[in-house]
């Protein structure tokens, strides 16, 4: 330590001296001067870049010299520094030799002290040692201690995974899976035990996946066996909501005011209301009941959703949620396909109903499980499975009643398809398809309805007895009344017997008309058409029923139909276009009730101009009729041509036929006025023309005078008739001028009056005006047929007259051109 | 115009209404049946041709209406008639008492020769029987006429009452023309001057036979 300060001194002395020099040499150069002051000052390492500078300069002699120079001046400086000290020196060594004793002395007592305390402190290094190792095996046991504790939440969780794996609950187990995996495992990965774990932990994800797949299917499964019942609770809601039920309470409200208001009528009238009554009440109370004993089921009640949601949750844990979103649809679209498709066995009501409760059951499940799980399936989704779905149960409805005969079935399905349309749409559903459906059944069904009620009336027109309806009683009138609506005053004070004018026919088809018209409203019933469009629909049903009524009336017509047959149906014919008028109240009454009484409206009006045509065809059936009769009869004519003289009356056939005609007009009392004279009429021209043709006929190659004669009584026979006809109203002269042409003929040529003839011929006033001459020359080559036989036999005498008759018919062919 | 046939019979059917005397000429006729009973009106008739011994025979068959209403209308067919079938209906004793009526309406308007026939229709009936075979039989006895249990329903014995009151009446007739010397009429009509003695005969082995 002295020396060390001794050293220091220097040091700083030195750096005096430099300085005060400096001051003292001026006459170094400048330059010299600068390079000793940064030897003085500078470090180490720039001592090169000094000694550089200096060489650089290239006077290192002069250089030498002032270094010289001032390595004297500091050499002399040093003397006279330790001269001045030299007595402070040696009083200093003198100090420091006293300070050597003492501190021996120090040294020696020190030693003693440490021989003390090592002896002492012996047992105390030996605790301490103890202490150490104590310590340590703390510190050790303390490590052990907490890697346990973090090693702990690893194996309780794996515990926990294999007992919720066993437990089946596969989500908590997945969500222990994954806690383990990405945050225990993670702290103590360098054990070796925590490795095994691992690798046997790898296939539980798989399993859970399984697992859930497996719980899933299950799922479908149950909610395949509930479908069912759920869409039978879903269709029953929706009865009570759109008052299904209401309505029987409004038409048993009904019935009981139809009764009140026939309450004048017979009693058994009453009963039957009443019994429709209570038989109305109770389908409502046993829907009530139905309905509250189903009131606590739901599809929430009737399957668990649960499943769905959890294995949502493990696919969106697992990473697999696209998957599983794409498993599902496929397995709902398939679930859809099987529900949509109907088993072979659809042959009965019953099936059908279950078929569309099953698919009620599967959409609203569908529905249930977008609005709790929105990610699962999508508002498209579910549309496009509806859509799908939609069109396949139409096909199958369509393939199953698209040719159904049966009505009754049409109507049970009918109401069937409408729950089936009220529900579906309550779920929002598009259902327009459907109502399309049910258009088309409606359709189909009016004209199942047509065909049947053409059928029977086809049947009634078949069985009819053609006569008027005789009652003898009251009771008959009232009846007959009853089911058809004709008045006549006059009637009722008539004594019985009493005749209507239509045979049963008419009352039988009226009667028919109306449940023809109540079968197409049962169609309609809660089909959610308004009262007028109703009203209208019906209307046009009832227009198509009459048009085809009267075809099937024309072609009946056209049958071999009797005179009798032919005259009853024109009679009845008027009276059913009077009912036209009937029908439409009664399908007012039906379809406004008491509500559209003042209602004042644009109706569909009835047609009753359909039997206007088939009308027209039974008249011309009636002429064709008679006609026939009267070419029967005329058939049996036997003329002998040759005849020398008449019999003095008329042919027998002739006889007949004016007797025929004379009975038949007589008898058909019932046949309209104006009818009878048209038929009376045509059967008289037509005789005529059939008299007219025989005299004329190429058949005919000879007539003799007495021919002749005989054909004219048989012609008078006729003209009698006509004045004496028993039609009323016909006018004799009118009904004589059907066999004017012929008479003339006649006249002409049995009198010979050929001289008048030619005068007169194209002359407005012409005795013979309605012969024309071809027609006299046609007799009257026939005659000179006959005279060339006679002369041939009976020699010359008849030649003159021979010889005359063909001097007239020269004439009259002149007459011609 | 050439004749079409050799013969002409005209035939009349009376009986009470509902016997089913249009029914039994429908069937001969048309061979037809008609189940609804419509009532005829006045008169009507049919017409068929038959062969009968080579001989081409035109039935002309009168179908009168059998209610009171038409009954003097009627009668007026009574005096052309060669041939008369009376009917009744085997389920309605009434319509068999009637015949003795329609029986005297002949007497009192058809020709005295007229031949005559008396059937029992609607035999196909059994369970609703009212008039034995053998009373029927009886009166055809009395009043010497052939009889025939028929049913234009099921198309019993139909032809055969025809046929042989037509084969009756040309045997007549044919018997008439030998007696005249055998000039031919073309009317098919004979007057006879004199009454002969009607021969009385029947087949009691004709009969209604159901299977």
């Amino acid at each position: 330590m002295p020396n060390s300060s001794s050293t220091s001194q220097p040091a700083t002395t030195g750096s005096e001296t430099a300085s005060t020099s400096y001051v003292n040499y001026v006459e170094m150069s400048a330059e010299q001067e600068y390079f000793l002051y940064e030897l003085e000052t500078t470090d180490s390492g720039s001592m090169g870049l000094v000694l550089r500078a200096i060489y650089d300069t290239g006077d290192v002699q002069s250089f030498a010299r002032a270094l010289q120079q001032r390595i004297s001046h500091y050499d002399k400086n040093i003397q006279k520094v330790c001269s001045f000290h030299y007595q402070s020196f040696v009083d200093a060594m003198q100090e420091l030799m006293k300070l050597k004793e003492q501190c021996q002395d120090i040294k020696e007592e020190t030693v003693a002290i440490d021989a003390e305390i090592q002896q002492i402190s012996q047992r105390l290094c030996q605790k301490k040692q103890e202490i150490v190792r104590y310590r340590k095996l703390m510190k050790n046991a303390k490590t052990a201690m907490d890697q346990i504790a973090v090693c702990l939440p690893v194996l309780e969780n794996y515990a926990k995974l294999q007992e919720q794996m066993s437990n089946r609950k596969y989500y908590q187990a997945l969500k222990t899976l994954e806690e383990l995996e990405h945050t225990h495992l993670a702290l103590v990965e360098k054990y070796r035990f925590t490795q095994v774990l691992a690798k046997s932990m790898a296939p539980v994800r798989l399993e859970i996946k399984e697992k859930a797949y497996s719980e899933f299917k299950d799922f479908l499964e149950n909610i395949k066996k509930v479908a069912g019942r759920i869409g039978k609770h879903a269709s029953k809601d929706t009865a009570e909501q759109h008052s299904f039920g209401v309505t029987d309470a409004e038409r048993a409200k009904k019935i009981q005011e139809e009764a009140r208001k026939n309450a004048s009528n017979v009693e058994i009238e009453v009963s039957a209301d009443g019994s429709i009554v209570k038989k109305n009440m109770s389908p409502k109370r046993n829907m009530k009941m139905q309905v509250e004993d189903d009131e606590q089921v739901s599809a929430q009640d009737l399957i668990d959703f649960t499943p769905v949601h959890r294995c949502c949750q493990i696919f969106n844990v697992l990473g697999a949620k696209e998957e599983f979103e794409q498993y599902y649809r496929q397995q709902r679209k398939e679930q859809c396909d099987l529900v949509i498709e109907p088993t072979h066995k659809m042959n009965n009501f019953k099936h059908y109903v279950e078929y569309l409760d099953e698919i009620v059951g599967f959409f609203v499940v569908e529905d249930q499980i977008l609005m709790t799980q929105s990610n699962l399936s999508t508002t498209v989704d579910k549309d496009k499975l509806w859509d799908n779905a939609l069109m396949k149960i139409r096909q199958h409805l369509d393939a199953r009643f698209g040719g159904s005969p049966d009505v009754l079935m049409m109507l049970k399905m009918k109401k069937v398809i409408l729950l089936f349309i009220l529900t579906m749409k309550s779920y929002g559903y598009a259902v327009a398809p459907l109502y399309e459906l049910l258009q088309n059944f409606r359709d189909q069904y009016n004209e199942i309805l047509v065909k049947e009620y053409c059928a029977q009336f086809e049947r009634d027109l078949e069985k009819d007895n053609y006569t008027p309806i005789t009652v003898n009683s009251e009771e008959e009138f009232r009846t007959i009344i009853r089911k058809f609506p004709f008045y006549k005053r006059s009637m009722e004070q008539e004594p019985f017997p009493r005749r209507f004018p239509f045979s049963p026919f008419v009352t039988d088809a009226y009667t028919q008309a109306k449940n023809y018209l109540i079968g197409c409203l049962k169609f309609m019933d809660n089909l959610q058409l308004n009262t007028s469009a109703v009203d209208d629909t019906v209307r046009r049903c009832a227009n198509v029923l009459l048009g085809r009524w009267a075809g099937v009336l024309k072609s009946f017509v056209h049958k071999r139909l009797s005179m009798i047959q032919l005259v009853q149906i024109t009679i009845n014919l008027g009276y059913l276009e009077k009912s036209c008028e009937s029908l439409g109240a009664f399908i007012t009454s039906k379809t406004s009730g008491e509500e559209a009484i003042g209602t004042t409206s644009h109706q569909v009006v009835l047609s009753e101009k359909v039997f206007r045509d088939v009308r027209s065809e039974v008249e011309q059936q009636i002429d064709e009729c008679m006609r026939s009769k009267v070419d029967e009869i005329i058939d049996l004519a036997n003329y002998d041509w040759e005849l020398p003289a008449a019999a003095g009356q008329a042919s027998e056939f002739i006889s007949d036929l004016i007797n025929f005609l004379q009975t038949t007009f007589t008898s058909f009392t019932n046949l309209p006025s104006g009818l009878a004279k048209h038929v009376c009429t045509q059967t008289c021209k037509h005789i005529s023309q059939s008299m007219s043709d025989f005299l004329l006929s190429p058949e005919t190659k000879c007539i003799s005078t007495g021919a002749l004669d005989q054909f004219s009584l048989d012609v008078m026979q006729c003209e009698m008739f006509t004045t004496r006809c028993p039609v009323a109203g016909v006018d004799p002269q009118t009904l004589s001028m059907t066999f004017a042409d012929l008479r003339q003929l006649l006249d002409l040529v049995m009198s010979s009056d050929w001289t008048t003839f030619n005068a007169e011929y194209g002359k407005d006033h012409a005795k013979y005006l309605r012969v024309k001459a071809s027609t006299a020359i046609v007799v009257l080559e026939k005659m000179i047929e006959f005279e060339r036989k006679s002369t041939g036999f009976f020699g010359i005498a008849k030649g003159d007259r021979k010889k005359l008759l063909d001097t007239i018919v020269r004439q009259l062919k002149l007459l011609e051109i | 115009m050439a004749k079409t046939y050799d013969y002409l019979f005209k035939l009349l059917l009376i009986g009470d209404s509902g016997v089913g005397k249009t029914c039994v000429l429908f069937r001969f006729s048309d061979d037809s049946f008609n189940n609804s009973f419509i009532s005829t009106i006045g008169i009507d008739f049919k017409i068929r041709t038959i062969e009968l011994d080579g001989k081409k025979i035109k039935l002309q068959i009168w179908d009168t209406a059998g209610q009171e209403r038409f009954r003097t209308i009627t009668t007026a067919y009574y005096r052309g008639a060669m041939g008369i079938i009376l009917v009744y209906d085997i389920t309605n004793e009434r319509s068999f008492e009637n015949i003795k009526n329609w029986i005297r309406n002949i007497e009192e308007h058809a020709a005295s020769d007229v031949e005559r026939m008396i059937i029992g229709n609607k035999c196909d009936i059994e369970e609703r029987r009212e008039v034995s075979r053998d009373r029927g039989e009886q009166l055809a006895i009395e009043y010497g006429t052939k009889f025939l249990e028929t049913s234009a329903k099921a198309n019993l014995n139909i032809d055969e009452a025809f046929f042989t009151l037509a084969r009756d009446i040309k045997s007549k007739m044919e018997q008439n023309e030998m007696r005249a010397g055998g000039s031919v009429s073309n009317t098919g009509r004979v007057n006879v001057g004199g009454s002969g003695t009607q021969k009385k005969s029947f087949f009691s082995n004709w009969s209604c036979n159901l299977l």
